[in-house]
């Protein structure tokens, strides 16, 4: 009996947490309904200027960046003020890193090698980007909103140290954002200044370098359909991977889906695999979920939606064309057809 | 006077819900006129996350949708829930009373594995669905139990049941009791039982699993490393029953001689076979990746991996009866439920014999066994050759094979010379194995080596 492969669940209450500290103003209470546009929270805010990894521009190792930095966490700089340097050679040579901008050194993530200078603090207004209602709020430990999500599974994390990245109740939060139109590689040339609040989909496949530059450009996570196994297992940065291992081509499924919700906040739950998508848009007509009366076995017939867990043809998905004794023909969406046991797909609901 | 009701028309359905799948099998009999046979249907759940909550739902859907698949009239509708009103009512599933072939059953057993998350709430789930159906536990002391009755019904004094999964790897045996029994023990069991475990929790630790040379000493094909480390990891994040790569085949069979070889080695004196006349012993194996590997990949990974010699019997259950139907199997006349025969269940039988050999010089191809099959009236010579593994097909229930091992070949417990009758003891094999590999046996150093081993053991 073939099993159904649920792509998008819709949960009607779901909570999003938004981290409030209890130093900005909160103009909301509990109960009320919140409406996309709505104001929230007013607080003061500092934006990344520049970013200076440390590992690279002194050749050192990331966690001992705090042994080169010359500034301490807060102090104003001027800009062409040093904030780093590296005497080496018994004193002869020194390297030194200078500030590109004025602002305020921030040490949060030196720890990973990475020196950030700030903007002034000002004030910032949180805009709700979603339609809800207040659950919850406590100082410390956040707004909790009650909003409609669309849940989806991905296939698997890699295993990174929490602490070091902004990780809340096992959730990464951020804005979902594209690099490239998601169906092919992604290379550094195509990458924006700053990922911060953005959980950066970067397509096809990812390789280790482009991991680097989307956290030294504060991304707050990378998904990838694929990347290769060796790579995955050697991650210490939170990348989630929807397909699988290898450089697979993504289904239209999750492009689809991905792509009408450019611009939403994704909650990427850490435990169970899931990622939420706020408000989101569901792969139906118009936007609609699609609808189905079985949630757990279904036929799998001819014009049924399936996707393959054959190890050749792994998750390929597509229409299945015709039944050929105990396998299916599945035409995909370039237009290419595979020959896959029906032991080995899944409906689609 | 009237046929007992077991013994007339009757049909019955055993559903196994184990960590990961669902087994059921439905058995009709009607012993008047010989004719029997077992349905069978396997859901794979594995790489799907099923949550407590969602157990009630998914058996809802997986009742109604058995019934289709076994076109077979199995439950009555719910008296509460008529199509178009109270759609939302929940589903009531009453046993549909046998009619005939086609139509109702005598009864329904849900075995659940005590390895199924929150278990207990499919427990639960299962008893407000199908309130009539008898439900069982199946846990180490169950399986321990259900072993021991299959082995006195089988007739063996020594058995093993090797349980064969992805994740986890148990090895139960039962070896019957000898000499007197004191009067004060008369009622506890009289076997001795063993049990040992491998587990994997992780997916990942498992998928690592790949890089480890001792995995790779056992593989036969040379495949870029990336390439089969992405197959390995997306096959163990979402496995299958089947496959047609050969690659994942061949890293199958290596994965069950290691685990089993790192199980033999943690319990050699538990596990090492004991090769006498007297004793008659029966290895039964069955597990969710016996279909991923071809018979003789198989038979080469239990028979390096227990370190196996001497003579035994093999039953390979790939249809996973032992948890469906291996308790009413063992329980025999006795069983309230369904009356099932070896033939029913455990009818893929062979007779295995793995002598020693020391006249052989290493790297050498000869014959150590002469004999003749008789088969009907037919009477053939029959050679087995050093070292090759081969395998003979019985070809009727009296099948015959007799001769002597030469060149300082024998069985160990039985000697130089095997007087095979099939059928006797009322055992019907399919096949006689003959493993004449030179111990021990060497894999490596490379794959393209043990591809060259492979193919010779084979005589390909």
């Amino acid at each position: 009996m073939n099993r159904s492969f649920v792509f998008a669940k819709r949960i009607e209450d779901f909570d999003y947490e938004i981290p409030f500290d209890g130093l900005s103003t909160c103009l909301i209470k509990t109960g009320d309904a919140v409406k996309k546009g709505e104001l929230l929270i007013k607080s003061a805010k500092n934006v990344v200027l520049e970013t200076h990894d440390l590992a690279k521009e002194l050749d050192i190792l990331g966690n001992s960046a705090m042994d080169y930095i010359c500034r301490v966490n807060g102090e104003y700089v001027l800009g062409d003020d040093v904030i780093a340097e590296k005497i080496s050679t018994g004193g002869l040579t020194t390297k030194k890193v200078r500030a590109g901008s004025e602002g305020i050194i921030s040490l949060n993530r030196v720890h990973l090698g990475y020196l950030d200078i700030l903007s002034e603090a000002f004030e910032s207004d949180l805009l709700s980007q979603w339609n809800g209602y207040v659950k919850n709020i406590a100082s410390g430990d956040g707004i909790t909103l009650g909003v409609d999500a669309l849940k989806i599974n991905y296939k698997a994390i890699s295993k990174f140290n929490h602490a070091d990245y902004k990780v809340f109740n096992d959730r990464l939060v951020g804005e979902l954002v594209f690099i490239g139109s998601g169906d092919s590689i992604s290379h550094k040339k195509d990458l924006a200044d700053s990922y911060e609040g953005k959980i950066v989909f970067v397509g096809r496949s990812l390789y280790l370098d482009m991991v680097a530059e989307l956290y030294k450009r504060s991304a707050a996570c990378v998904l990838s359909y694929s990347m290769e196994y060796s790579d995955f297992r050697s991650l210490t940065a939170p990348v989630a991977i929807l397909g699988g291992f290898g450089n697979l081509a993504p289904n239209k499924l999750w492009l689809d889906i991905l792509n009408k919700n450019i611009g939403k906040d994704i909650v990427l739950s850490t435990k169970d695999n899931s990622l939420y998508i706020v408000n989101g848009v569901g792969i139906g007509k118009d936007g609609a979920d699609l609808k189905h009366k079985k949630e757990f076995f279904d036929e799998v017939v001819p014009g049924a939606q399936v996707i393959s867990k054959d190890i050749d043809s792994y998750s390929v998905a597509g229409v299945v064309e015709s039944i050929v004794e105990d396998a299916v023909v599945i035409k995909t969406g370039d237009g290419s057809s595979v020959l896959v046991n029906i032991e080995l797909v899944s409906v689609i609901v | 006077m009237s046929k007992l009701p077991l013994l007339t028309k009757n049909a019955y359905l055993s559903i196994s819900i184990l960590n990961g799948s669902i087994t059921s099998h439905l058995a009709y009999s009607h012993y008047e006129i010989g004719r029997s046979y077992i349905l069978h249907e396997f859901t794979d759940l594995r790489g799907h996350d099923i949550s407590a909550e969602d157990w009630k739902g998914l058996l809802e859907e997986y009742l109604i949708a058995l019934g289709d698949r076994f076109e077979w009239k199995l439950f009555l509708e719910n008296s509460f829930y008529s199509k178009g009103l109270l759609e939302d009512q929940p589903k009531l599933f009453s046993v549909y009373p046998f009619e005939d072939e086609g139509v109702g059953l005598s009864g329904v057993r849900f075995s659940i594995s005590d390895s199924v998350k929150e278990y207990s709430k499919v427990v639960n789930a299962v008893r407000s669905l199908c309130p009539e159906a008898k439900t069982a536990i199946i846990n180490d002391k169950y399986t321990t139990e259900t072993l021991n009755a299959i082995s006195r019904k089988l007739g063996y004094e020594d058995m093993l049941f090797l349980d064969l999964n992805l994740f986890q790897f148990d090895i139960y045996r039962v070896i019957k009791k000898v000499g007197r029994v004191n009067l004060a023990d008369i009622n506890k069991p009289n076997f001795d039982e063993f049990h040992c475990r491998i587990k994997w929790d992780n997916p990942f630790a498992l998928a690592d699993q790949i890089k480890s040379s001792k995995l790779k000493a056992f593989m036969s094909l040379s495949v870029k490393e990336n390439i089969l480390q992405n197959a390995w990891a997306n096959f163990v994040t979402n496995p299958s029953i089947t496959s047609s790569s050969r690659m994942l085949s061949d890293v199958i069979r290596s994965y069950i001689t290691v685990q089993l070889l790192s199980m033999f080695n943690d319990h050699i004196d538990k596990l090492k076979l004991a090769n006498t006349e007297e004793v008659k012993t029966g290895i039964l194996v069955t597990g969710d990746i016996l279909s991923l590997v071809e018979p003789s990949s198989l038979w080469v990974a239990l028979f390096d991996g227990l370190q196996l010699d001497g003579a035994f019997d093999l039953i390979t259950d790939i249809n996973g009866y032992f948890k469906t139907y291996g308790r009413i199997f063992g329980d025999g006349i006795n069983s309230s439920e369904f009356i099932l025969s070896r033939q029913d269940i455990f009818n893929d039988l062979a007779r295995v014999y793995i002598p020693t050999i020391s006249g052989v010089p290493f790297g050498q191809r000869k014959v150590i066994f002469s004999g003749e099959v008789v088969s009907g009236t037919t009477v053939e010579n029959t050679y087995f050759i050093a070292p090759e593994i081969q395998s003979l097909n019985l070809k009727t229930q009296h099948d015959m094979l007799s001769g002597s091992f030469i060149r300082e070949a024998y069985i160990k417990g039985l000697g130089e010379k095997i007087s095979f009758i099939n059928g006797a003891d009322e055992r019907f094999y399919k096949k006689i194995i003959f493993d004449s590999r030179i111990r021990p046996v060497i894999y490596g150093p490379d794959a393209s080596s043990n591809t060259i081993k492979m193919n010779g053991w084979f005589n390909e």
